[in-house]
């Protein structure tokens, strides 16, 4: 490589191929890197670790000082209290006991079945409306051209920033209006509006890349419009339409702000429930770890088979390989 | 079929009794109608609030106050206090989250094996429940017991012990790290995707022209990354804005307000003091912040689109 | 079995009133039972519109197509019986091979059972050689296979008519061949009539029965590959036709009694006015060149013209050797069999017969004197021009 000392380019790269062209720049360069990843993944994944070894913990070992890094004297007392816990809330101790002669007794006050119910068909309902609305309007975004297409795709983009805790507080009035406050109802409707635009983004990506000679075969192969759609477009969307539904569950499935200003404990979903239980219990940080992998199990499953649609579900397909 | 055939000839026959033009739009009728009701209503209705001295609990005896709420807002040292926790969180959120992503991206790109269940691990952070995620930093960070004053000790940074989330001076950091440990791995993600949607080809012609690693990253990798990163900047800076559950489980944005920011003032405002007023004063500063970076998101979004 | 007819279609996008764009224009062709169609053209010239249009998958805003004499422009896509097999193959990815072969058959109005329907898949598949891949899903398949596969679809069904909208452009070139060969052989054994839409005049030229090349979307010439070799209708024709691209000059023809003389920039020859169908009426003409037709002087004698040009570029082609050279007005492009020890830098002179020169109207661009095979060109004085 000619070097050109006016260049302060070539300066520059003096200075780099020390730390690529030597036996000690390796050195360097790669000790660094592996320091990097040491600091960076611990960062990612100790917080994980942490809460699956707590769960095995005991409640005494939890409230030792300094805390121990690998469980002493594993043990699932944690889930124990929560399965305990929730059955006996649930009023179904009284069936075990006389069924098999287990006494049931917990000191601890979470009813995770019902937290788990609750959310269930909040996440389904919520899932089903974004997937049935979402697809429809979806198909049209992405097949035909019509005045005012761009003003609706940039709101609907749009609106996917908004909710939450920036109209936390008006649509606590518009539900109490009307007359939905404390009822799963007026959570599937909110839920249905914040992923509905989700889904139309995701479909809609799915759409455009949706070769038009498919759709002619099928009409060539002497389908009706209702075979083409029920024979060719469905299976072949599938992945996208689980995917969608996915998105629109796991998103119900986390989301506090509004279940907790608008529903009472009684009807409470996974997330304040969770939540009154952390604050009421903070003691017994086993029995919060063991609900808290219990509730994240949907979750871990719903990634593993939707990563693929991931970013482009994050970012409305702004973001692609 | 035949009972298949009838149905849709006559929803085909209803269906064009529509005028054409007006036809298109049905499908997307139904969501628009859930969402205008249930997210650009209460925006609108939020802008009228927040003229209003007006109690949670007795909404009818609403009053019309003009601008006294924010003038409230423009005088209040408290909600001062809570605007300045909002920016350090958000700058040094999503600046950190931004870093510390880029890397994580990298490193899963370039330098470490099994990608893409790397990256599956690496996400769990911003999938689990954001309760779940909140309690385990709140238990890290608790005084008692938490791993991380043992940590701090054991790395000679403090003598003993300190309580951190209930002190006045440090309350406002753990809940940014716990956020910081959610949003990284998003970037992450959006990073990995782009830099795996780069042609390898250009790297190869690239070191042809004799360009060092570090010139293939500036003049390559940055360019051809520019509206990913830029939509990925825009989405830490609306998470981080828009977060309530990392500081409400962890603080509940106190002692005081000192780990307050905007959204948890306004949901204690609200749901706290009752005064809803005052609450949709702060959700209009919260939109308006929001709807800038939504309409910079879109513009990016519209480039990208255009480069595809 | 089925005679085809496209009589005076227009295909018009968009509002014929204001802006609308002619995809096709007042396009007649007539297809008798059992012949293979190509319709040949550049890029944006209609032919896939028309393929189109005679499938149903695209209405014609004028004119009539008709199956047998019956008028099918209103009939739907799905009840004209045509099977099509598209650029993309267009397999149906969530179907395994077997379900792609059958699905068409089970849509059908038939009445064949499963087991019917099943020993059909088989034949078709053992026909082209696909039994073992039966079970597999298009995405594991090579484009090769894929072909067979979409290939099979349309044969199963026996349907009226086989469309086939560019089905080789996907493949590598070693595969189309043989794919072409495939189609072809598979075309004359089960006798359907087909029309087959490409831009790659080589690939037309061997498979197709008649070739209709349109240009703009107006019909430039129907007919035979020979035809259109020999006779082009007109300078588009001609140009478009043959590799390499036919040599052009701009000329000046007299009437010399038995003779028309011709001269152009590089040299000045004569045709007998035996070998010319017409009266040439024009003075100005453009006078063609087959890169093939060419001859270098001292290899044979003729009477025909010669262009002295010193070489440029050879590209060996095997036995051959296309030259590229230059002459006094320009390029000139020859394809020079046997065994040659030319080189850059070379002068040589080219010859050819009159009998293979090309005569355009300079002004019309139409053809006055087209390309006379050798043992016709013999006849030509006693029988006049007829091909």
């Amino acid at each position: 490589m000619a070097t050109d000392t006016q260049d302060p380019k070539s300066e520059f790269r003096k200075n780099q191929s020390w730390l690529y062209d030597t036996q000690s720049g390796t050195y360097v360069r790669k000790s660094l890197i592996g320091l990097l990843t040491l600091v960076v993944f611990t960062y990612v994944l100790f917080p994980l670790y942490w809460m699956v070894v707590t769960a095995f913990k005991t409640t005494a070992e939890i409230q030792q000082i300094p805390p121990t890094v690998f469980p002493e004297d594993p043990s699932l007392q944690g889930f124990r209290m929560v399965v305990m816990s929730s059955l006996q809330t649930s009023g179904y101790d009284a069936f075990f006991e006389q069924s098999f002669g287990w006494e049931i007794s917990s000191a601890i006050d979470i009813d995770i079945l019902t937290l788990i119910l609750n959310s269930l068909k909040v996440a389904v309902g919520a899932g089903l409306i974004a997937l049935v609305l979402g697809t429809g309007a979806a198909y049209v975004l992405s097949q035909r051209e019509f005045r005012g297409k761009n003003a609706i795709m940039s709101l609907l983009l749009a609106s996917l920033m908004f909710p939450g805790t920036a109209i936390m507080v008006p649509e606590w009035e518009l539900i109490s209006t009307l007359g939905l406050f404390n009822t799963h109802l007026a959570l599937i409707l909110i839920y249905g509006a914040m992923t509905s635009p989700f889904v139309v983004w995701l479909m809609k990506g799915f759409f455009d890349d949706f070769p038009d000679s498919i759709v002619e075969a099928s009409r060539i192969d002497q389908c009706t419009p209702f075979e083409t759609f029920w024979y060719v477009l469905v299976p072949m969307a599938r992945n996208s339409l689980i995917a969608s539904f996915i998105f629109a569950f796991l998103l119900a499935w986390n989301e506090l702000v509004f279940a907790l200003t608008l529903l009472d404990n009684s009807k409470f979903t996974v997330p304040p429930g969770l939540l009154t239980f952390v604050q009421g219990f903070n003691t017994q940080w086993n029995v919060v770890a063991a609900a808290s992998i219990i509730i994240s199990l949907p979750v871990l499953a719903g990634l593993a088979y939707i990563q693929q649609y991931f970013v482009q579900g994050l970012t409305g397909g702004a973001v692609k390989g | 079929m035949s009972y298949v055939d009838n149905a849709q000839a006559s929803y085909e026959h209803a269906i064009e009794r529509v005028p054409e033009g007006v036809r298109v739009y049905l499908p997307i009728l139904p969501v628009m109608s859930l969402v205008g009701v249930f997210i650009l209503y209460p925006i609108a209705q939020a802008i009228y609030s927040s003229f209003f001295d007006k109690d949670l609990l007795s909404p009818a005896e609403a009053e019309f106050v003009g601008l006294a709420n924010y003038a409230e807002i423009w005088t209040s040292e408290t909600i001062h206090q809570v605007l300045w926790n909002t920016f350090v969180w958000v700058a040094v959120g999503s600046i950190a989250a931004i870093v510390l992503g880029f890397l994580m991206g990298w490193l899963l790109y370039e330098k470490l094996p099994f990608t893409s269940v790397a990256s599956a691990i690496v996400l769990i952070p911003w999938v689990l429940p954001r309760v779940v995620g909140a309690s385990i930093w709140q238990f890290m960070f608790g005084g008692s017991q938490g791993i991380i004053n043992e940590l701090l000790v054991q790395l000679g940074v403090i003598d003993e012990y300190i309580v951190m989330l209930g002190s006045t001076d440090l309350s406002l950091w753990p809940p940014i790290v716990g956020m910081i440990w959610r949003l990284a791995p998003l970037f992450a993600l959006l990073t990995l995707t782009s830099l795996q949607g780069i042609d390898e080809h250009l790297y190869e012609a690239a070191r042809m022209d004799g360009a060092t690693p570090w010139e293939q990253f500036r003049y390559i990798t940055l360019p051809m990354m520019r509206y990913n990163l830029a939509i990925g900047f825009l989405l830490m800076l609306i998470y981080n804005i828009r977060n309530f559950s990392m500081v409400w489980v962890m603080t509940k944005g106190g002692p005081g307000v000192s780990s307050s920011t905007l959204p948890v003032m306004i949901y204690r405002t609200a749901f706290v003091d009752f005064n809803v007023g005052l609450a949709s004063a702060l959700s209009m500063l919260l939109f308006v912040v929001l709807l800038v970076f939504s309409y910079y998101y879109i513009q990016v979004y519209d480039k990208v689109q255009g480069e595809f | 079995m089925t005679h085809l007819e496209v009589d005076g279609v227009t295909k018009v996008f968009g509002d014929p009133e204001k802006d609308g764009v002619v995809a096709v224009n007042d396009l007649s062709i007539d297809v008798p039972d059992g012949d293979f169609l190509v319709l040949l053209g550049p890029s944006g010239c209609g032919k896939t519109t028309t393929l189109r249009m005679i499938g149903g998958l695209e209405d014609p805003t004028e004119g009539e197509i008709r199956f047998d004499g019956t008028v099918v422009n209103d009939i739907k896509a799905r009840n004209r019986d045509v099977a099509m097999v598209f650029q993309d193959f267009a397999l149906y990815p969530h179907m395994t091979v077997r379900e792609n072969l059958g699905f068409g058959l089970r849509r059908e109005d038939n009445d064949m059972t499963d087991g019917e329907i099943d020993q059909r898949v088989t034949e078709v598949a053992e026909m082209l050689e696909i039994e073992e891949l039966l079970n597999n899903k298009p995405a594991q398949l090579s484009g090769g296979q894929q072909q067979r596969v979409a290939l099979g679809r349309a044969i199963i069904r026996e349907p009226r008519l086989f469309l086939f909208d560019e089905p080789l452009a996907n493949l590598d070139a070693q595969l189309r061949k043989t794919m072409r060969t495939e189609i072809d052989e598979l075309q004359s054994q089960v006798g359907i009539t087909s029309a087959y839409v490409t831009h790659n005049q080589e690939e037309a030229m061997t498979i197709a029965d008649t070739i209709a090349i349109l240009n703009d979307g107006k019909l430039q010439q129907l007919g035979t590959p020979d035809q259109v070799f020999n006779e082009p209708a007109n300078l588009f024709v001609a140009q478009f036709v043959g590799s390499p691209d036919m040599n052009l000059y701009s000329g000046r023809v007299t009437d010399s009694g038995d003779d028309y003389a011709i001269e152009t920039d590089d040299t000045s020859f004569e045709i007998p006015k035996a070998l010319v169908e017409t009266e040439i009426d024009t003075s100005d003409v453009l006078v063609g060149f087959r890169p093939q037709d060419l001859y270098q002087r001292a290899a044979r004698l003729t009477e025909g013209p010669d262009v002295d040009a010193e070489v440029r570029v050879v590209e060996p082609v095997g036995t051959e050797a296309i030259v590229h050279a230059e002459s006094e007005s320009g390029d000139i492009t020859a394809k020079i069999g046997g065994f040659h020890d030319l080189a850059a830098g070379d002068s040589l002179t080219f010859t050819i017969a009159p009998e293979h020169v090309y005569l355009f109207d300079a002004e019309t661009e139409e053809l006055i004197k087209g390309r006379l095979m050798a043992e016709r060109a013999e006849d030509a004085p006693t029988n006049g021009v007829e091909v």
